[in-house]
């Protein structure tokens, strides 16, 4: 019988749940104030261990720059913090991929939002910034076309951006 | 500025060049000015260019740089619609600026900068 097990509490603002087919679900509700907490990341931590993760080379990356650009906040005013629900829905949109996408190149903004990049053949580029609101900013670049947008992270990921990716398989 | 004239653009993170050399889109994102700051390395060796940013551009990131990628002025001008001015001191400092205020099209930006780029200069590993 299939199940779905809640990772988090239903009041919070942000909850996964991890469905049947260990897809991972993200409902946000936008009327209320994003609110991060440390019991929320450990949540989405244990989901994450729960998940069978695949994509290891690119979360790996992913960690490293985030490592990287704190040391770099040391000595650098400019450079913005990472907030750790960025580093987390980006978890998230990297595991959710589906399975036949290529992994994105991963790292941090100046700003501290965190970065997936798809990079083609002849400047063929996607790149996409997921902020800790859950705000995405991407621009895609191949050869003369190239568009740009906002979009929030949805309960699934959003289809325009899996689309984009698509196109580099 | 004439448009036959080089700048180079410091690289302090890995993550802002890719394995193959190419520059990343990171690498050409404004800073907290909206600007980002190049210098103008024509009629200077390479040992001239990795001085400048090992002693004047890497306090203000507390490490050397990895390298640079380097650009013409009339790229950054007639492909990509942004301004390239000298902003000195330091001597050969300049800044491109008309970076849009809205991310994805700054990231637009940025990304078509990156394009332009030529390879990544490696200092050290």
């Amino acid at each position: 019988m299939p199940t779905t097990i809640r990772l988090t509490e239903p009041h919070l603002p942000v909850f996964m749940t991890i469905g049947a087919d260990d897809a991972y679900r993200i409902t946000e509700d936008h009327t209320q104030e994003l609110r991060y907490t440390m019991e929320l990341l450990r949540a989405w931590q244990f989901s994450d261990a729960l998940s069978n993760i695949t994509r290891s080379h690119a979360l790996g990356a992913l960690m490293a720059a985030c490592a990287e650009h704190n040391q770099g906040l040391r000595h650098e005013a400019t450079l913005g913090l990472i907030h750790p629900y960025a580093v987390q829905l980006a978890i998230y949109f990297i595991s959710a991929l589906p399975k036949e996408l290529p992994d994105p190149e991963c790292g941090v903004d100046r700003d501290g939002e965190v970065n997936l990049e798809w990079f083609g053949a002849k400047g063929h580029l996607l790149t996409l910034s997921i902020s800790g609101t859950g705000r995405i900013a991407y621009a895609y670049l191949h050869g003369d076309q190239h568009e740009r947008g906002a979009i929030r992270m949805q309960e699934q990921l959003p289809a325009r951006l899996v689309e984009l990716v698509g196109r580099f398989k | 500025m004439e448009d036959e004239e080089t700048i180079a653009r410091y690289a302090f993170f890995s993550d802002e060049v890719r394995a193959d050399g190419t520059p990343r889109p990171k690498l050409f994102e404004p800073d907290k000015h909206h600007e980002c700051s190049v210098f103008r390395t024509d009629g200077l060796t390479a040992t001239e260019i990795q001085r400048i940013g090992d002693e004047v551009v890497s306090p203000n990131y507390g490490k050397l740089p990895y390298g640079h990628c380097d650009l013409f002025v009339g790229q950054v001008r007639h492909q990509v619609h942004m301004q390239v001015e000298s902003v000195e001191p330091p001597t050969h400092h300049a800044c491109i600026r008309g970076y849009a205020a809205d991310k994805s099209a700054w990231k637009l930006q940025a990304a078509q900068l990156s394009q332009q780029a030529a390879l990544f200069v490696r200092f050290r590993g």
